[in-house]
């Protein structure tokens, strides 16, 4: 056909409905880089490539699609070896995204609102509590899969010549992807973010030299505590330079493995040689259709998962505004850096703090270049595997031991008021776990509870028994300081009413009694906490 | 490529109506907003009832010493809240043309403190014996933003009682009389009157710890009352020790002790303290104090 000057004589000499028709294909094929609309019918129907095979066109012509290669070896397609980690770490990173602009719309950075603004998300935000919650969990399940991947990575060997550097790149990538999630868990600003975070910023300083250690912390925390200065740092490296940071290396990374080739699995090719580039043609599996609608169904299977448990199962927890004058008790560590905290209980913060760790990262980056050992099958690699399978025990314990009941345990009689009455999140013992009408003012002797509040208030006297089996815990005689013919008065107060003269607010408050390890002195413990119906609470 | 698709249409179904699900209980329908079912108003409400159970717990830590564990006062040291505040003060300003509201003049009261404290009160015949100290940090005090607003939202939480019919005890208050005849008094219930373990027949607690401690020494508002069953013998020549405590209590400025008297020549121990107990207490007080040796 010959070019036409304008529209207008397209439409005298073809009628308007084909010249619609013309413009359509014509846009199409402008914006799939090459396949019109008969190209995009044939992959969608699931036809045979025509020759010439204008499903590549995306791939060599388009700039999206260039990330992609065309076709891939039909062994990696599949769920084994890979699981396909890789790809639910990027669309957790995808999800992260989304979900995290849209909670930025609602957030300051600063002290002063950021946790009224967390409570404004959850209560004023249609759909803010779906919204934080998948943030959280897609965060949690994103430092899982990006583990897993180095793992599984690691235990195929795919590290090896000639993908050392792709390697470091994941291992960076592993490294901001812990950054980004501990960046993001201050953000609430509350009790846990600022006293999880504040932990983990005190290691910086004991970076050696004491000079380097002692300018980095001010530099990550903006001052000598974690304050306004601090919020804006972590906000700004969690929103802007850590995404940034990991969508260039995540190019580079996806780039460097399309270069080389996705690793066969162990045992595809001769040790020391690499196939993966040479794929034969009968072991080609094209992107367009099968490879992207994989990915595509990937990326639904996650989004489902993730909206069904945050819509039932799971939400992020909030605790009390953070309050830099009150450490509660049993602070701990994000879950992934447990293993961390464990081991700063092993002696000095300087040498488990920060030269462990990183020495840990430098021996992941270093360890491509040194491994001298060619193959990728695992009977040939008996000390790697069983040096990986060691180091993740060593892990799983240290992170037992980074949990607050190893070693950091208070005097009895705390750890009980504790149990009954935590000021942030709520424990199984918890008093403000009862439901607020069944807590019945009157005076409870946890010795002696009546047999008819069994009946009358069976969440209230569980919890009263319970307290009771706290305090008996403590009368073992292995231990040496003791809660002996320890009891507790409990006393439930109604303290507010409402316009409608209801109560809306009691007190509870408790009074622990024992006889001291000398077997004579009598000793008591006081607290008291209040307890609104209408509250909200984190329960563990 | 057919399961595929299958699948893949399953999941955005599912997704659709879990999301779906989670709108419609949001709280974004008009009769959700109206009768406060939706999530986002359980939100709501759960925030606030968050922010006054930390208000009741600061309360209890800073503002009982002085103004009571219910808000009902202190004489000589705090002014009642609940009720006073929402039956009688406040009603005061509003009449006086007071621009603000209710909720800002607490606010405004918590955080800027009162320096100025005898101007009010003293017109009202009590005194109070020092100033509100300032609490909000923007003013150099010790609380943030949002605890003041916890505060606030606690204290705002009496307003409801305040519209509650008061409950009239029935008693006869000894007041400043005297030379009435007091009746045997008993030293156990003076001692848990005095722990507040019991109440005064007008059904209020004593109001004695906070000003008085019974450890030699120690100056709480007013002196220690350490050994009082023996000093109070020698203060005021005439008086023996029993006579001594219970003119105290009655006619706090009849013998003020040096450095406990205000601007204007009188008790920082306030007068009326016998409106609120009965012939009884003030004997069972006296003789618990008589035990102080």
């Amino acid at each position: 056909m010959e070019p036409f000057n304008t529209l207008n004589d397209m439409r005298k000499q073809y009628g308007v409905g084909r010249t619609i028709a013309i413009k359509l294909n014509e846009t199409v094929e402008r914006i799939t880089s090459g396949m019109d609309i008969n190209a995009v019918r044939g992959v969608l129907r699931g036809d045979p490539a025509p020759k010439p095979n204008p499903r590549v066109k995306p791939h060599t012509e388009g700039a999206w699609f260039h990330v992609w290669p065309s076709f891939y070896h039909v062994e990696v397609t599949k769920i084994f070896p890979t699981f396909r980690l890789g790809l639910i770490s990027t669309v957790l990173f995808l999800i992260e995204i989304i979900t995290g602009l849209f909670l930025m719309v609602w957030y300051t950075p600063s002290p002063l609102v950021a946790y009224n603004d967390m409570w404004r998300i959850l209560s004023n935000v249609p759909l803010g509590l779906l919204m934080r919650d998948i943030h959280r969990l897609a965060a949690e399940f994103m430092v899982i899969s990006v583990a897993l991947h180095m793992w599984r990575t690691y235990l195929t060997g795919s590290y090896k010549k000639p993908r050392q550097f792709t390697y470091f790149t994941g291992v960076l990538l592993l490294f901001f992807t812990l950054f980004l999630s501990y960046t993001g868990y201050l953000l609430p600003w509350d009790q846990l973010a600022y006293w999880a975070v504040t932990i983990g910023a005190s290691m910086v300083d004991a970076a050696p030299p004491k000079e380097v250690g002692e300018a980095s912390g001010l530099l990550l925390r903006g001052g000598l505590e974690i304050g306004a200065n601090g919020l804006l740092r972590f906000y700004l490296l969690h929103v802007f330079a850590l995404p940034l940071g990991v969508i260039l290396f995540l190019f580079v990374h996806y780039y460097k493995v399309v270069r080389h080739g996705h690793s066969l699995p162990p045992g595809f090719d001769a040790p020391g040689e690499d196939a993966a580039r040479k794929v034969p043609p009968d072991k080609r599996v094209p992107f367009l259709p099968d490879v992207a609608t994989s990915e595509l169904l990937w990326f639904g299977i996650i989004t489902a998962v993730l909206v069904v448990m945050s819509a039932f199962f799971y939400h992020a927890p909030l605790e009390n505004q953070a309050d830099p004058l009150n450490t509660p008790l049993h602070t701990v560590a994000p879950w992934y850096f447990l293993w961390i905290q464990g081991m700063l209980k092993l002696g000095d913060k300087t040498l488990w703090g920060v030269i462990v760790p990183t020495a840990l990262l430098l021996a992941h980056i270093v360890l491509p270049y040194v491994d001298y050992n060619p193959s990728r099958l695992a009977r040939n690699r008996r000390f790697a595997w069983s040096l990986s399978f060691f180091s993740v025990g060593v892990i799983v314990i240290l992170s037992f031991m980074g949990t607050s009941a190893y070693l950091v345990r208070a005097a009895p009689e705390t750890e009980v008021n504790f149990e009954f009455m935590r000021p942030e999140r709520l424990g199984e013992h918890d008093i403000r776990t009862v439901p607020f009408e069944e807590m019945i003012p009157g005076t409870y002797d946890t010795a002696a509870l009546p047999e008819s509040l069994r009946n009358e208030a069976p969440d209230l006297y569980e919890k009263l028994e319970g307290l009771q089996d706290l305090i008996v815990y403590y009368q073992n005689p292995a231990l040496e300081h003791r809660l002996d013919q320890g009891r507790a008065i409990v006393t439930i107060a109604d303290w507010q009413i409402d316009e409608e003269g209801l109560t809306n607010l009691k007190k509870i408050s408790m009074t622990l009694e024992w006889i001291d390890e000398d077997g004579v002195t009598p000793a008591a413990l006081s607290d008291y906490v209040f307890a609104h119906r209408d509250a909200i609470y984190t329960v563990e | 490529m057919t399961t595929r698709i299958f699948i893949g249409g399953l999941l955005f179904v599912a997704i659709f109506i879990t999301v779906g699900y989670v709108l419609v209980n949001e709280g974004l329908l008009l009769v959700q907003e109206q009768d406060e079912s939706g999530r986002m108003q359980a939100f709501a409400a759960g925030q606030d009832g968050r922010s006054i159970e930390n208000g009741a717990d600061m309360f209890t830590q800073y503002c009982a010493a002085c103004h009571g564990d219910d808000g009902e006062g202190v004489p000589g040291k705090g002014p009642q809240l609940n009720p006073y505040l929402f039956t009688t003060r406040y009603p005061e300003l509003k009449a006086a043309n007071y621009p603000n509201s209710l909720r800002n003049f607490v606010k405004i009261a918590i955080a800027g403190g009162r320096p100025d404290y005898t101007a009010y009160w003293a017109t009202k015949g009590e005194t109070y014996a020092a100033p509100m100290q300032t609490w909000g940090d923007q003013f150099g005090g010790p609380l943030r933003g949002d605890q003041i607003e916890s505060l606030t939202d606690y204290i705002m939480g009496w307003e409801a009682e305040a519209g509650q019919p008061v409950e009239i005890v029935e008693f006869t208050a000894i007041g400043n009389d005297v030379d009435q005849e007091l009746p045997a008094g008993d030293a156990a219930r003076g001692k848990q009157l005095w722990d507040k373990m019991t109440l005064y027949a007008s059904a209020k607690t004593a109001p004695c710890s906070a000003c008085h401690s019974l450890e030699p020494g120690q100056t709480l508002v007013g002196p220690s009352l350490a050994s009082i069953g023996t000093r109070g013998a020698e203060t005021v020549s005439g008086q023996d020790a029993y006579t001594y405590i219970r003119h105290a209590i009655q006619l706090p400025s009849e013998h003020i002790v040096s450095g406990f008297e205000t601007a204007d020549g009188r008790s920082l121990m306030p007068e009326g303290l016998g409106n609120d107990m009965s012939a009884q207490d003030l004997a069972d007080l006296i003789e618990f104090l008589l035990t102080q040796q």
